[in-house]
């Protein structure tokens, strides 16, 4: 794994590089980020085909606004806040459309469809189904969690982000991380003994 | 219930609690119904699988860049639109709110005095519009002068100032005075000329 001070700079030199006219680079910090970011809007939303439209969103909300990237954020952190941000909007849009929110979060041909590699793990059948449907379990309590507290959720306990990292990345005080993961806490729990 | 304790668990798990601390939250979570749930459940988190996003995913991203589409374009525009007609349309709302304030609706007009303060106790002032109660028209001071306003039907008034409840004086910044016919002069005020 690359140390994270030369990987900012590499980052930086593609910046550099894209502000002086070679857009192209740009698809090389897309590769880099995709499936970083893939993994969050995907958790956020449950849902496959919204996270890749969110993903492509996002980076290219990113390319329009690159002259104003923040340099002590860093690009992974920085992309985290967009994403976050255009998450943010389908959520809004996605207040409308009740209907497919009362679906199942993610439906198993869909991630056939989209990931054959799955079942070519090497788990035994059964495992892999207790796998997945365990997975589908969890997926839809996080999309239980209020939006707010979904990406602090995400960010911290897949993604293991410190407060701090978690804070630039949610644009929030450090303290009020700590309180959206204690009043999440207190909702999941309420899910989960409910549920 | 609730439990307060559950709100190291993120530190726990993340190892970052004071080693004296481990071992004490450990013992509590282990017992705790709600800790060891959340916990149970953030780790299965932590296991979830990664998704890798599609390969294509870059071209997509760079034909969108190189070429933006109508709805891309629509979008854009959108949304700058909105900033910059949102904040327009409050300050529109605002102007009319003061434009059509309730006072405005009933047909009154607001008159404001401020006087400078000479060091009296209190200012007020009385006359037609508040029929002469010196209770009604007390002024407060801000700064070195004493202000008020009053909402009043259009048209002409008299008026004096009344300081620390005894002394009674026209006001000094009147526009025009008026004999009260016992030998001293009232203020008077237009709402015409405001």
């Amino acid at each position: 794994m690359m140390d994270r001070t030369v990987d900012n700079n590499e980052d930086i030199g593609f910046i550099k590089d894209i502000l002086q006219g070679d857009t192209g680079s740009f698809a090389l910090l897309v590769r880099k980020y995709k499936n970083m970011i893939f993994n969050l809007a995907y958790r956020m939303t449950g849902n496959l085909a919204e996270a890749e439209d969110i993903i492509q969103e996002s980076f290219v909300r990113a390319f329009k606004g690159l002259k104003q990237f923040n340099l002590v954020q860093g690009f992974p952190n920085w992309l985290y806040t967009i994403t976050i941000n255009v998450c943010r909007t389908h959520n809004r849009r996605n207040k409308f459309k009740w209907i497919s929110l009362s679906g199942p979060a993610v439906k198993k041909d869909e991630h056939q469809e989209w990931f054959p590699e799955i079942g070519d793990e090497k788990d035994n059948p059964e495992d892999a189904l207790d796998r997945e449907e365990n997975e589908k379990k969890v997926q839809k309590i996080i999309k239980m969690l209020p939006f707010k507290y979904r990406a602090i959720f995400v960010l911290r306990y897949i993604e293991n982000k410190s407060y701090q990292e978690i804070a630039s990345c949610a644009e929030l005080p450090l303290g009020t991380v700590k309180t959206y993961l204690y009043r999440g806490q207190k909702i999941l729990y309420e899910k989960l003994k409910n549920g | 219930m609730s439990c307060e304790k559950s709100r190291y668990i993120s530190d726990y798990l993340n190892k970052e609690l004071d080693p004296e601390n481990i071992i004490i939250f450990e013992a509590h979570f282990k017992k705790c119904p709600e800790c060891s749930r959340v916990i149970a459940f953030v780790k299965k988190m932590g296991k979830l699988h990664k998704y890798p996003a599609s390969n294509d995913i870059a071209d997509m991203v760079m034909e969108k860049i190189e070429n933006p589409g109508i709805a891309d374009v629509l979008r854009f525009n959108f949304e700058r639109f909105s900033k910059l007609v949102i904040p327009a349309l409050a300050l529109v709302a605002i102007f009319l709110i003061l434009k059509f304030n309730p006072a405005n609706n009933s047909g009154l007009v607001k008159i404001s005095f401020s006087l400078p303060d000479h060091g009296a106790n209190s200012v007020s002032l009385v006359g037609d519009f508040n029929n002469w109660d010196a209770s009604k028209g007390q002024l407060q001071k801000r700064g070195r002068a004493w202000h008020g306003s009053f909402y009043v039907k259009p048209g002409r008034y008299q008026y004096m100032i009344v300081v620390d409840e005894k002394k009674w004086m026209p006001d000094p910044m009147a526009k025009e005075y008026v004999e009260d016919g016992y030998g001293s002069k009232n203020s008077l005020i237009d709402t015409k000329q405001i």
